[in-house]
């Protein structure tokens, strides 16, 4: 069987919610050891061994208990559930021997439960942020809401068979349907937004500064009206200079849209200056460039929403009136 | 004048920790206070420094005494079968450690620790109690417990906990 959906969190995020993670393995010491010929030994009733350890290090699995016929050497009958071990000293007096899995894979494996039980509980798409000026500051593929969520869920399956109390304590905050709510109910019930849905600084047009000059010190802080349609504009500076209250300002600017053949194709302003009042954007829209120094080459990206977005609000309150 | 001083206590623990290690080599050792237990991993020590009291005052010197509670933690159910599942198993490694302790009894370190070394001419004699690497004599585990109290964070059914008092007597020059 195979899967086309991968993990939200990776087990550096697990390991920044609980540092002392590499505590939390599964092994169990096997306490009763009995000679089974010579110097092999054998434990019953050990339950499923993937790992065999010796004083914290690993042995070596052997084909079949016929093989095991050197110090370190191990087998794992399963039908009988008895581990088999060839030790030159008792293991019951003088070794620690502890079964158990391989770290990264208990890791892997409570990633994978983590993630999937993220995408049942946020009940939403789970959209990919990947592509050039898409990623939030973390630079992750996914909301760093989820991420953090996967993480704490993940941290929580491996904690809780050994801390029940600290598991929940790890866990409320990111899933708990109680009061108050954990952030994954938030996402559920919109009171904390994905990145692909919409909110109102979406439907008023987001700024976002793409390429700025670095001895720029004004920009573009404010956009007012609605937009006519849905796109990606872009503020480029024309001509610069210094935007001052009480001078002419020098500087220029134009608008780039979209049209049939790509995305900020075509020019819709240009040769405008920019005067610190609302300014002509297009599209119904204006917006406000703040004083000070603008450069040649500047520009923003205006992400506008036309109509009425499906926000995925929670309902707070309706009233219904019969006439 | 500066006060010159040897850090006993902590010499003492470091040995301690040292000699514990080498032997059960793999088992992690931790210095938790049970109030603060943390379920760490499927077996470990934990070092519980304890007091240290003057046990006799001479002219050139004094004999001290210093106790460490060694607690060990297996994480196993105690199931029907607790005398060979747990007991034995607990048992061991409490005879293990004792025998340890009385082999060590008069403990000095195997390596010169020149680092420690005072290099004044106010402080020979301590340079010379040095170089042997004295730690301890009269080293003992005084008793052991397969049944000790537990902390409300301890109180889980499947731990299983020993604790053994360790004490030793260090002789300290003026």
């Amino acid at each position: 069987m195979s899967t086309y959906l991968e993990t939200i969190c990776t087990q550096e995020d697990m390991q920044s919610i609980l540092p002392s993670l590499g505590e939390y393995n599964r092994n169990t010491v096997l306490t009763t050891w009995a000679i089974y010929s010579g110097n092999v030994y054998k434990s019953a009733s050990s339950g499923r061994v993937d790992i065999l350890y010796r004083d914290g290090n690993e042995l070596t699995l052997a084909a079949n208990l016929a093989a095991v016929d050197s110090d370190g050497e191990y087998f794992y009958d399963s039908s009988k559930d008895v581990v088999y071990l060839f030790s030159s000293a008792s293991p019951s007096t003088s070794h620690t021997i502890e079964s158990g899995k391989d770290f990264t894979d208990t890791v892997t494996e409570a990633r994978n439960r983590a993630s999937e039980l993220v995408r049942s509980m946020v009940a939403k798409p789970i959209y990919k942020r990947k592509g050039v000026g898409y990623q939030g500051e973390t630079t992750r593929n996914y909301d760093e809401v989820l991420i953090l969520s996967a993480a704490a869920i993940a941290v929580a399956l491996m904690v809780r068979p050994f801390d029940s109390e600290l598991a929940t304590e790890i866990e409320e905050k990111y899933n708990n349907e109680g009061d108050p709510p954990g952030i994954l109910q938030l996402i559920r019930d919109g009171f904390i937004k994905l990145h692909h849905e919409f909110s109102a600084d979406r439907s008023q047009g987001l700024i976002i500064p793409v390429s700025v000059n670095s001895s720029t010190t004004g920009s573009i802080v404010d956009i007012s009206g609605s937009p006519s349609r849905t796109d990606m504009l872009r503020i480029q500076i024309t001509t610069g200079g210094t935007l001052a209250y009480g001078t002419a300002s020098p500087v220029k600017y134009k608008v780039l849209a979209s049209d049939d053949t790509g995305v900020q194709t075509t020019t819709i302003v240009e040769g405008e200056t920019l005067t610190g009042g609302y300014d002509t954007l297009g599209m119904g829209l204006r917006f406000k460039g703040s004083q000070g120094v603008f450069t040649s080459g500047d520009y923003w990206f205006v992400d506008a929403i036309s109509g009425t977005p499906e926000t995925q609000n929670p309902i707070r309150t309706s009233t219904a009136r019969r006439y | 004048m500066a006060i010159v001083f040897k850090p006993n206590h902590r010499r003492m623990l470091d040995a301690l920790t040292d000699i514990i290690s080498t032997e059960f080599t793999g088992t992690p050792i931790y210095y938790e206070d049970p109030d603060r237990f943390k379920s760490r991993s499927s077996q470990f020590f934990s070092l519980i420094p304890g007091e240290s009291t003057l046990v006799q005052s001479y002219a050139g010197g004094s004999l001290r005494g210093y106790q460490v509670s060694i607690r060990y933690y297996l994480r196993k159910p105690r199931l029907d079968n607790y005398r060979t599942n747990v007991f034995d198993f607990m048992a061991d490694r409490g005879e293990r450690l004792i025998r340890l302790i009385n082999n060590k009894n008069k403990y000095e370190d195997s390596v010169n620790t020149f680092s420690e070394l005072d290099t004044t001419f106010g402080t020979l004699a301590d340079v010379f109690s040095s170089i042997i690497t004295y730690r301890w004599h009269n080293g003992r585990i005084d008793n052991i417990d397969y049944d000790p109290s537990r902390s409300e964070r301890e109180n889980k059914r499947d731990l299983q906990i020993f604790e053994a008092d360790f004490l030793c007597n260090v002789m300290e020059t003026t």
